[in-house]
């Protein structure tokens, strides 16, 4: 059961690949179930730090927002409502942790960040990789980056997206749209440079 | 670069930048659990621990930790660079599995890779354990469970190092461990080995994207390359066996795979049996070749010869019945030595051993080139071509009550031809007749699978339809939508489909170079999917 959670941790690098979250699994991590709760964690985590990250646009925080979330989904768990839309409620959890800490910490400047990151399996690609990222970070607007996060790593369609932003499906649309252009242009020119 | 290669990269990034914290949370959790715990003051763990920014590194080492912590395995394994992962080693058999293997041949991480890959892991733990002894423990398991036997007996063992002599060197050694531990459960095995050594992005998408391994990915391949009709998506779910089956009986290149044994054609009825099926519905007919085949199901695909047609047989692989069939003017044929061609298959009538299920969907066309004295004489001006009625009243001859769903007249090969399709009983024949002889040059029948025979019932006007056509917002509707979107793109034919039930609009779009596939429900006109896609890559 578990190894097969790790299965999909792979698999969540590609969009949509993974198996979608049960809403049992949510149940069972409120009846204090630790799989359940290590579960949840190991087939979700990559994809809550990613939306963190392109909120808050820092490691850090970012870090610090996923953990939250897991010690928030556990407390809450009890009330939540099996809908069928674990990830969403998981992912809504993490926006208000995220939207929270960018208030609190408005004043503080951010110090510049090094996107380019360890990877174990092939730093090559890694480093184009992180080419990705830091474009992300750099260049889209927020509203951009955390639709073109939120479909990538999360695997989630437009319309989910929209929900979960509170954005018209049409403002969702088309920021998905220019962002994958700006970063396209981006990558182009770097390439060819 | 295409859309999904970037998001990909980007996806990859993140995931790769995110870290792993179970540990420390499951730490948190623990104390907040004890009844002395009290208190919700440990919510930041960053602080706790004085906030010590970690690298990547030991981030990763923190990972492989905490997950030995929770899988509850032996203390022993530790992350070093010394065993940074080296090989790839995927097991198929219908159950998939890949092991990621470090230079001294341990076992670093065991990842099922279908559903019936992690029945067959269940708890064991394989971290940290020798390769043979990971091996043996997975092939043991997939005895037990029923997944290997006399029945099904191929292993697919895949072997990815960029070093090839290395990886061939693995493969070598797993094949003789497999082969020897199954000989010692008493199955006659088959084992399949191959190598990669290079990266090939297309087949660990295909692969992912299936649940399957890389290995069995590029073993689909194979076959696909010499027979592109059959769907990368339906031979995913196939097991080792039969691929192998398949990629024998299609003769896929597989020379530089390592081979031993044979697969099992055990759980089917065999190619000599499909043959003295096929021989016994067209008695006195030459059998040309029976080939092992997959459409909707594994089967059987004969091919006889008789009077100058050639018949196609399709055989359940299982049960032997013969689930469909055509025929057609052989044109390479030595023009019949009977002038007047009269292909009979009658089922019932053969002396050989009959299929044990009766063929119900053979026809017994008797195309009779007598002229149709019934009918008035063709009109001069149309020189001696017989009526569409007669036409028609040849093919009712056959199936009498069926329902024509379509019927033309049209030139072929400088021949004129009446082709057309007519349904009886759930079965769906499609032929052509000669116009001038009134002979039947194509006759071929289907039994209709439940998606044909609902969208037929439906064309006829019968069949529950929920939401009334009347409350869809209509194609055009639809188009609309999609230009509100996209002002001033140029909107492709839009389909009416059934997705899980719901009925929807599905169609392409362009726009400055953008090719953009939409998917909008037809009662709500509501957007579901959109893709998009710079349309020259």
């Amino acid at each position: 059961m578990l190894l097969f959670g790790l299965a999909a941790i792979e698999q969540q690098v590609f969009p949509g690949a993974a198996p979608a979250l049960e809403d049992s699994l949510i149940l069972d991590v409120a009846k204090g179930d630790t799989r359940a709760f290590s579960e949840l964690y190991i087939r979700t985590h990559k994809s809550i730090y990613g939306f963190a990250l392109s909120i808050v646009k820092n490691q850090q925080d970012a870090e610090d927002v996923m953990q939250d979330t897991y010690l928030k989904v556990d407390r809450a768990a009890g009330s939540y409502q099996p809908r069928g839309k674990p990830m969403a409620w998981l992912l809504t959890i993490a926006r208000n942790l995220a939207l929270e800490r960018l208030r609190s910490r408005r004043d503080v400047p951010l110090e510049q960040e090094d996107w380019h990151l360890w990877s174990a399996e092939d730093p090559t690609q890694a480093q184009e990789d992180a080419l990705v990222l830091e474009a992300a970070m750099e260049l889209l607007g927020d509203e951009e980056r955390q639709v073109v996060t939120l479909h990538a790593l999360s695997g989630l369609k437009h319309r989910e997206i929209a929900a979960l932003l509170g954005l018209p499906l049409a403002t969702v649309l088309s920021k998905y749209r220019r962002a994958l252009m700006k970063l396209k242009h981006y990558l182009e020119e770097v390439e060819q440079a | 670069m295409t859309d999904r290669e970037l998001e990909a990269r980007l996806a990859r990034a993140m995931a790769d930048a995110a870290p792993d914290r179970l540990d420390d949370l499951l730490r948190v959790r623990e104390g907040r659990r004890a009844p002395e715990g009290g208190g919700d003051n440990v919510t930041d763990i960053g602080e706790a621990q004085g906030r010590k920014r970690r690298s990547w590194r030991t981030l990763a080492a923190a990972t492989a930790a905490a997950l030995v912590l929770v899988l509850g395995g032996g203390g022993i394994f530790g992350w070093r660079y010394a065993n940074a992962p080296d090989s790839l080693v995927a097991i198929d058999v219908n159950p998939s599995v890949q092991l990621t293997v470090s230079r001294n041949e341990k076992v670093l991480e065991a990842e099922a890779l279908n559903a019936d890959g992690a029945e067959i892991i269940d708890d064991m733990d394989l971290r940290g354990s020798g390769l043979n002894v990971a091996v043996n423990a997975l092939i043991g398991s997939m005895v037990q469970h029923g997944y290997i036997d006399e029945l099904r007996n191929s292993v697919l063992i895949t072997v990815e190092n960029s070093d090839e002599g290395k990886a061939r060197a693995l493969q070598d050694s797993l094949m003789a461990d497999v082969e020897g531990l199954l000989a010692g459960n008493a199955v006659d095995a088959a084992v399949v080995g191959q190598t990669i050594t290079t990266k090939d992005q297309e087949l660990e998408t295909l692969a992912a994207e299936n649940n399957i391994s890389e290995g069995k990915a590029a073993l689909i391949q194979r076959i696909m390359a010499v027979d592109p009709t059959l769907k990368f998506e339906t031979l995913a779910g196939l097991s080792i066996t039969d691929l192998n089956l398949l990629a024998e009986s299609k003769r896929a290149d597989v020379t530089d795979m390592a081979v031993t044994g044979k697969a099992s054609d055990k759980a089917y009825i065999g190619l000599e049996r499909a043959g003295e099926i096929a021989r016994a519905q067209l008695p006195g007919a030459t059998l040309k070749k029976v080939e092992f085949d997959y459409d909707d199901g594994m089967v059987y695909e004969a091919e006889l010869l008789l009077d100058g047609y050639e018949y196609e047989l399709e055989i359940d692989a299982v049960t032997g019945a013969v689930l469909k069939w055509d025929w057609e003017l052989d044109d390479d044929a030595p023009p019949p030595v009977s002038p007047s061609p009269s292909p009979k298959p009658v089922p019932g009538e053969t002396a050989g051993p009959a299929p044990s299920t009766p063929p119900s969907v053979a026809p017994q066309p008797l195309p009779s080139p007598s002229t149709p004295t019934e009918t008035p004489m063709p009109s001069p001006s149309e020189r001696q071509y017989i009526t569409e009625e007669a036409a028609r009243a040849l093919v009712l001859a056959e199936i009498p009550g069926a329902e024509f769903t379509e019927f033309k007249f049209e030139r072929n090969d400088g021949r004129r031809i009446y082709k057309g399709e007519a349904v009886l009983e759930r079965t769906e024949y499609e032929f052509k007749i000669d116009a001038a002889t009134g002979e039947f040059i194509k006759w071929e029948s289907e039994r209709m699978d439940e998606d044909d025979w609902r969208e037929h019932q439906e064309k006829q006007g019968g069949g529950p339809k929920d939401p009334s056509p009347s409350e869809y917002v209509g194609k055009k509707g639809a188009e609309d939508i999609v230009l509100a979107q996209l002002p001033g793109a140029q909107v492709g034919k839009i389909k009416l489909d059934k997705d899980d039930g719901r009925a929807v609009y599905e169609g392409k779009a362009w726009l400055n170079g953008w090719e953009y596939e939409f998917e909008i429900d037809a009662v709500s006109g509501e957007i579901l999917d959109w893709d998009s896609e710079p349309m020259d890559d």
